[in-house]
C-alpha cells in the first residue's frame, strides 16, 4: 500500500537475513541431518540436554570480550588449560569427589586470572588484532603447557602418582581417566527428569512475573506491558506443555529419558545471572563503552586498558569453570589436546546462535549450543545414511565448526568493507569501469 | 628534629602561611588569581613543532577565545590540557599548566575531569550505540549499591536508570533542547549531537573550566545563538570558558579576551575591545586578506539544458526530512541550496547518494537514476562531499595521498598505467597531483604521506574536498564546504569551486547554512524551509526576501526567472 513502508520492511528483512546467515544456514543443515538420521526425538533431546549443560559455560565465557569489542576470545583455551592443571593437581594428591573438583577449581581460578591478566596486557598492545593474537597465544600456551606436563612433571616438579604419570616417571599420561568419584561428580548430585523440571520452571516463572506485576513496575509502564506479554507467553507455553505431557506418548518418553543435571544447570544459571547483572553495573557499562569506541571511552575518563584486562580475566575464569564442568562430565580427557578444540567449538557454537564479532548475548549462546550439538548428534548417523559411512559425518562436524568460524569472519570482513565503501562513497567496480573507458 | 624547636617551627609555619594567604588575597584583589595559566607550552609531533612557547592566563568566569588558522595548534593545546592520550603517545609536551596557582599534573582525561575541566571536542565524543542519557552520564553514572558491590567494589554497583534519566533531562533542559533522552545517538542529527555533548559537560558538578573546540561549526545560526547564550550564562556562574571558533563574529561578540595562534606561536593576547574582526583575521594569517581574487566571465548556461532533475522527491532523514521536492539543475551552473539546519536542505544530496530511503524520481540527463543502488550516482560521475564532520568519509589511518587518490575510486583512469593485462597506479603522477591539491587548498601537513587522522580538523575537511575535486566529476554535491575552515582557507575553497566550475564545466550543487557564502558563488539559490522548497532566488536578491523565505513565509515567492533578471 504505502511504498515507503514496504521499502523499509523489505530492507529490514534483508538486513536480518544477512545478519543471521550463519544461523539460518546451520538450521538448514540440522534440518536435513535430522531428516536423514531419523533418530527418535527423545534420544536427540536427552543427548542435547546432557551436552548442552556440559558446554554452555564455556560458550558463555565468550560473551564479555565481545562486549568489550575484542571479538571472539580464542584465548579461553588458556582458561581451559588452567582447569586441566587444577584437575591434574588434585588427582596427583588423590583427592576425591565433589570436594576434589572444588579444590581443582580453586586452584585454577588464580591461574586463569593470572593468565587472563597477561593475555589482557598482550591484547592491549595489539588493539584491533585480538582474535589473531588470541589464536597465536593459544598455540604458544600449548607449547608451555606441554613443556610443563610432558617434561617438567616428574624430574623438576615432584609428582609421582602412578595413576596419572607415565611409567618412565617423566611426564603426565596422554589420557587421564578420572575415578568414579570424580567422574560426573557435579552432574550426579541431583538429576531431574525434564517434565519435573519444566513444572518447576513454569511455577517459578509464573510466580515471578505475577509478583513483578503486583509489586514492581509501578514506575515504568513499558516494563509493565512487557511483563504482561511475557506472562501471556508463559501461560500459553504452559498449556501446551500440560497438554503434551498428558496425551503425547513420545513427549512422555522424551521427558523421562532426559535427565537434567540440576547442579550443573544451576551453575549455568548463575553464570547467566552474572552476565545479566554485569550488564547493569558500572563495570558492564564501561566494558560496552570501550567496546564501542576506545577513544571516546578514553575521553570520558574510562581506564580503557584496565577495563579490557578485566573483561579478559572474567572470560578466562569462566572458561576455567566451564572446562572443569565439561571434563567431569566426560570423565576422561586427553591431557595434551582436550583444551585445543574447546576454543574453536565454543566459538563456532556462539556464532551459530546468531552472535557476531560485535554482538553476543546469552540467547545466542543457548541457541547456538542447542543447534551445534544437534548437528553433532545427527551428523554421524546422517552421514552413514546418506553416504553409507559414519566417518563422513564425523569429519563433517569438525569441518562444519571451522567453516562456521571462517564464514563468520569473512562475513564480518565483508561488512566492514561495505561500511568503508559506504563511507568513502565509492565502489571498486566503478573505478574499474572508469578505467575501461 | 628535636622536640623543643617544634612549637617554634609550627608558629613559623603558621606565620608564613598567613603571609602567603594574605599575599595571595592581595594578588587576587589586584589582578585576580588565574584559574588557568599555560606557561611556555611547547609541543612537537616528531620534528614538527606545533606549539612553541604558548603562554597565557585564564581568569575565573572569563571567556577566552582561541583563534588561528587550520592547523595552528588550537586543538593540540586543548588536548594537552585535557590529558588526551595522543599527547602522551607522541612524546608529551614541555612547559607547565597551573590551575589556581598549582602546577597541574594531568596524565589522562579522568584527571582532567576530576580537576573540573570539561571539554566539548572538535570531533564528536559520543558513543553512537548508546542513548542520549547514557552518553550524558558516561563514566559518571548514578549508581546503586548492592550485595556484590559491597564485596567486590564499586564497579559492581548497578546503574540507577531512573536517576540517570532524571539527570539527563535536567541537563538537557538547562540548555533548552528538546530531545528524548532514550534516543540513540546515531539516530540524532548533527546539531543535536553537539548539544548533547554540551549537556554532558554542564552536568559535571565541580566544573571550573570548560573548553569548546569549534562547537558552532556544526550548528545553524539560531542554534549557535542559543549556544552562545549558554556559554555566557556559564561564564556568569564563574566557569572559565575557552572558546575555539573560526566564526570571528561570534568571537567578537562573546569573548572577554582573544588569544591568537599562528603556526603554534602566540601572536596576540588582548582584550576583545582592543581588537577588530579584520585585525584578528590579519593576525591569524600574518598578512592582509585579499578580497575575491578572480572574476570569471559569463558562462553559457542554457535554461533548458538540465543535468539533474528532482521530481517530487521525499527523503526520510532523521532531523532533515524533505517532502515533495522538485528542482531542475542546469548544466554548468552553481546552484545553492540554502535554509536553516533541520529544515531538510541536507536531504537533497542524500536523495541522490541514496544514503537514506527516498521516494519520487531523480532524472540524470533526462534518464531516471536508481538511487537505491549504492554507487549508481558515482557511475554517472556524480561526486559528493559530505557535511558529516566526523565521518567525513576519510580513512583516518591512511595517508592523505591514499585518501585523495588511491581510495578515490570514482577517479577516471588517469593515474593508471596499463601494461597489457595489468594496470598499475602511476605513483609519480598521483603524488604530483596530490601535492598540487595540497598547495591549492593550503592543506597544512608535513607531506602527502602524513596520515589523515593526524591532521587538524579543518585540514581533514580540506582533504575531503580535495578528493572530490580531483575526481573531476560532471556533477558535484558539496555540503557545508567551509564548515570548520579558517577564513583564509574559506576563500581558497570557494575560489576553487568557481574555478573548476568555469574551467572544467563542472555543475556544482552547494548545500550550505551560510547564506553569505552561497550568495558569493552561486548563480541561483534554492531555499528549503520546513522540509519543502520555498523558492529560488538570485544571489543579489535582498536580505529581507531571503530571511522571509527561510522562515517559510508563504508570501514570498521566488521564481525560476529571478536568475535571468540579474
Ligand atoms: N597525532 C598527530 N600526529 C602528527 N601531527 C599532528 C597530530 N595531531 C595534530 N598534528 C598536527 O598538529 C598541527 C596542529 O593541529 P591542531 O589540530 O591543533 O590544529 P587546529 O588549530 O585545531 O586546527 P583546526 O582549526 O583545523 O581544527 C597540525 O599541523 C597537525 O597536522
Ligand atoms: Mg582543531
Amino acid at each position: 500500500m504505502n511504498p515507503k513502508r514496504t521499502y523499509k520492511i523489505g530492507t529490514e528483512v534483508k538486513k536480518w537475513v544477512t545478519g543471521n546467515i550463519v544461523m539460518l544456514l546451520f538450521i538448514t543443515i540440522c534440518a536435513i541431518g535430522i531428516y536423514f538420521a531419523a533418530q527418535p526425538s527423545s534420544y536427540i533431546a536427552s543427548e542435547i540436554a546432557i551436552r548442552l549443560f556440559r558446554n554452555l559455560i564455556l560458550i558463555l565465557s565468550l560473551i564479555i570480550p565481545v562486549w568489550a569489542g575484542m571479538g571472539l576470545n580464542f584465548s579461553i583455551v588458556l582458561g581451559a588449560m588452567a582447569a586441566q592443571a587444577g584437575l591434574i593437581v588434585i588427582m596427583n594428591f588423590d583427592m576425591k569427589g565433589i570436594a576434589g573438583l572444588v579444590i581443582a577449581f580453586a586452584i585454577s581460578v588464580p591461574l586463569a586470572a593470572g593468565l587472563g591478566i597477561l593475555t589482557g596486557k598482550l591484547f592491549n598492545k595489539t588493539k584491533g588484532q585480538e582474535m589473531i593474537t588470541g589464536m597465536i597465544l593459544g598455540y604458544f600456551a600449548k607449547g608451555v603447557y606441554e613443556l610443563i606436563f610432558m617434561y617438567l612433571c616428574g624430574p623438576v616438579i615432584p609428582m609421582d602418582n602412578p595413576q596419572i604419570m607415565l611409567e618412565s616417571g617423566v611426564g603426565i599420561n596422554g589420557i587421564i581417566t578420572m575415578d568414579a568419584s570424580l567422574n560426573g561428580a557435579v552432574d550426579k548430585i541431583w538429576k531431574l527428569p525434564l517434565d519435573k523440571l519444566l513444572w518447576i520452571i513454569f511455577g517459578v516463572l509464573t510466580a515471578f512475573l505475577v509478583l513483578r506485576l503486583v509489586y514492581g513496575g509501578v514506575k515504568r509502564k513499558q516494563a509493565d506491558k512487557k511483563c504482561l506479554l511475557l506472562l501471556g507467553i508463559d501461560l500459553l507455553l504452559f498449556i501446551i506443555f500440560v497438554y503434551a505431557i498428558k496425551s503425547l506418548l513420545s513427549f512422555q518418553i522424551l521427558c523421562m529419558m532426559t535427565q537434567v543435571p540440576m547442579v550443573t544447570c544451576f551453575l549455568v544459571m548463575i553464570i547467566c545471572g552474572f552476565i545479566v547483572f554485569l550488564g547493569r553495573t558500572k563495570l558492564g557499562s564501561d566494558i560496552k563503552a570501550v567496546g564501542q569506541s576506545i577513544p571516546i571511552a578514553q575521553a570520558a575518563g574510562i581506564a580503557v586498558n584496565k577495563i579490557r584486562i578485566i573483561a579478559v580475566v572474567i572470560s578466562t575464569v569462566i572458561a576455567a569453570l566451564g572446562q572443569i564442568i565439561y571434563l567431569q562430565n566426560l570423565g576422561t580427557f586427553t591431557t595434551y589436546s582436550a583444551h585445543e578444540q574447546i576454543g574453536t567449538f565454543s566459538i563456532a557454537a556462539l556464532l551459530v546462535g546468531g552472535a557476531s564479532i560485535k554482538k553476543a548475548g546469552i540467547g545466542h549462546a543457548i541457541l547456538g549450543g542447542v543447534l551445534f550439538h544437534l548437528m553433532f548428534i545427527v551428523a554421524p548417523i546422517a552421514g552413514k545414511n546418506i553416504f553409507n559411512d559414519a566417518q563422513i559425518g564425523e569429519y563433517f562436524r569438525v569441518f562444519a565448526s571451522y567453516a562456521v568460524i571462517a564464514l563468520a569472519l569473512v562475513l564480518h570482513a565483508w561488512r566492514i568493507h561495505v561500511e568503508e565503501k559506504r563511507k568513502t562513497g565509492a565502489l571498486v567496480q566503478i573505478g574499474k569501469e572508469a578505467e575501461v573507458k | 628534629m628535636d622536640d623543643k624547636s617544634e612549637p617554634l617551627q609550627i608558629i613559623k609555619k603558621a606565620i608564613c602561611t598567613a603571609l602567603v594567604i594574605n599575599m595571595r588575597k592581595e594578588e587576587r584583589a589586584m589582578e585576580g588569581q588565574p584559574v588557568l595559566w599555560f606557561q611556555q607550552i611547547k609541543k612537537k609531533f616528531g620534528e614538527n613543532v606545533v606549539l612553541d612557547g604558548v603562554d597565557f592566563k585564564v581568569m575565573p568566569g572569563e571567556i577566552v577565545s582561541l583563534v588561528g588558522e587550520n592547523g595552528a595548534g588550537k586543538s593540540t593545546l586543548m588536548n594537552i590540557l585535557f590529558g588526551m592520550s595522543v599527547i602522551r603517545q607522541t612524546g608529551g609536551y614541555e612547559g607547565t599548566i597551573y590551575m589556581d596557582g598549582n602546577p597541574l599534573n594531568i596524565t589522562n582525561p579522568n584527571d582532567a575531569i576530576h580537576q573540573g575541566i570539561g571539554m566539548v571536542h572538535q570531533e564528536f565524543m559520543l558513543i553512537p550505540g548508546f542513548t542520549v542519557e547514557q552518553n550524558i552520564k558516561l563514566n559518571r553514572e548514578p549508581l546503586k549499591k548492592n550485595i556484590f558491590s559491597r564485596v567486590f567494589g564499586h564497579s559492581f554497583e548497578t546503574i540507577d536508570w531512573d536517576a540517570e534519566n532524571r539527570d539527563a533531562k535536567k541537563a538537557l533542559k538547562r540548555i533548552g533542547i528538546d530531545v528524548n533522552p532514550g534516543e540513540r545517538i546515531e539516530q540524532l542529527p548533527v546539531g543535536l549531537k553537539q548539544f548533547v555533548e554540551i549537556s554532558r559537560e554542564i552536568d559535571k558538578e565541580n566544573l571550573k573550566v570548560l573548553i569548546f573546540d569549534e562547537p558552532t561549526a556544526v550548528l545553524t545560526e539560531t542554534e549557535a545563538e542559543k549556544l552562545l547564550k549558554c556559554i555566557k550564562s556559564f561564564s556568569e556562574s564563574g566557569i572559565a570558558v575557552i572558546f575555539i571558533s573560526h566564526r570571528l563574529d561570534e568571537v567578537m561578540r562573546i569573548s572577554d579576551k582573544v588569544v591568537v595562534l599562528r603556526d603554534g606561536i602566540l601572536v596576540e593576547n588582548a582584550a576583545v575591545t582592543s581588537l577588530t574582526k579584520e585585525k584578528i583575521a590579519e593576525l591569524m594569517v600574518g598578512r592582509k586578506l585579499t578580497e575575491r581574487t578572480e572574476e570569471y566571465p559569463d558562462r553559457n548556461i542554457k535554461e533548458e539544458d538540465i543535468i539533474l532533475e528532482f521530481r517530487n522527491v521525499s527523503v526520510d532523514m532523521p532531523g532533515e526530512d524533505l517532502r515533495g521536492f522538485s528542482l531542475k539543475v542546469r548544466r554548468g551552473e552553481i546552484i545553492g541550496i540554502g535554509g536553516l539546519a533541520g529544515h531538510g536542505k541536507m536531504a537533497v544530496s542524500n536523495a541522490v547518494s541514496g544514503m537514506y530511503p527516498s521516494t519520487g524520481e531523480v532524472l540524470y540527463n533526462g534518464k531516471p537514476l536508481d538511487v537505491s543502488k549504492t554507487g549508481e550516482a558515482l557511475r554517472h560521475e556524480i561526486a559528493f562531499v559530505s557535511e558529516d564532520r566526523k565521518g567525513v568519509g576519510l580513512l583516518l589511518d591512511q595517508s592523505i595521498l591514499t585518501n585523495i587518490i588511491f581510495n578515490n575510486l570514482s577517479l577516471k583512469g588517469e593515474f593508471l598505467k596499463s601494461y597489457g593485462f595489468f594496470t598499475q597506479i602511476d605513483n609519480k603522477a598521483a603524488k604530483k597531483t596530490a601535492e598540487q591539491m595540497i598547495e591549492d587548498l593550503a592543506i597544512r601537513c608535513t607531506s602527502a604521506e602524513q596520515l589523515a587522522g593526524s591532521l587538524s580538523g579543518g585540514n581533514q575537511q580540506k582533504v575531503c574536498m580535495a578528493r572530490a575535486l580531483i575526481a573531476e566529476p560532471k556533477l558535484l554535491f558539496v555540503s557545508e564546504p567551509t564548515r570548520g575552515i579558517d577564513i583564509g582557507a574559506k576563500r581558497l575553497i570557494l575560489d576553487y569551486l568557481l574555478k573548476i566550475n568555469y574551467e572544467k564545466g563542472i555543475t556544482v550543487v552547494m548545500l550550505s547554512s551560510e547564506l553569505n557564502e552561497l550568495r558569493e558563488v552561486c548563480d541561483r539559490i534554492a531555499i528549503v524551509a520546513g522540509g519543502r522548497l520555498r523558492g529560488i532566488l538570485g544571489p543579489k536578491e535582498s536580505n529581507v526576501k531571503y530571511a522571509l523565505m527561510m522562515s517559510g513565509d508563504e508570501s514570498v515567492r521566488g521564481g525560476e526567472d529571478s536568475y535571468e533578471k540579474d
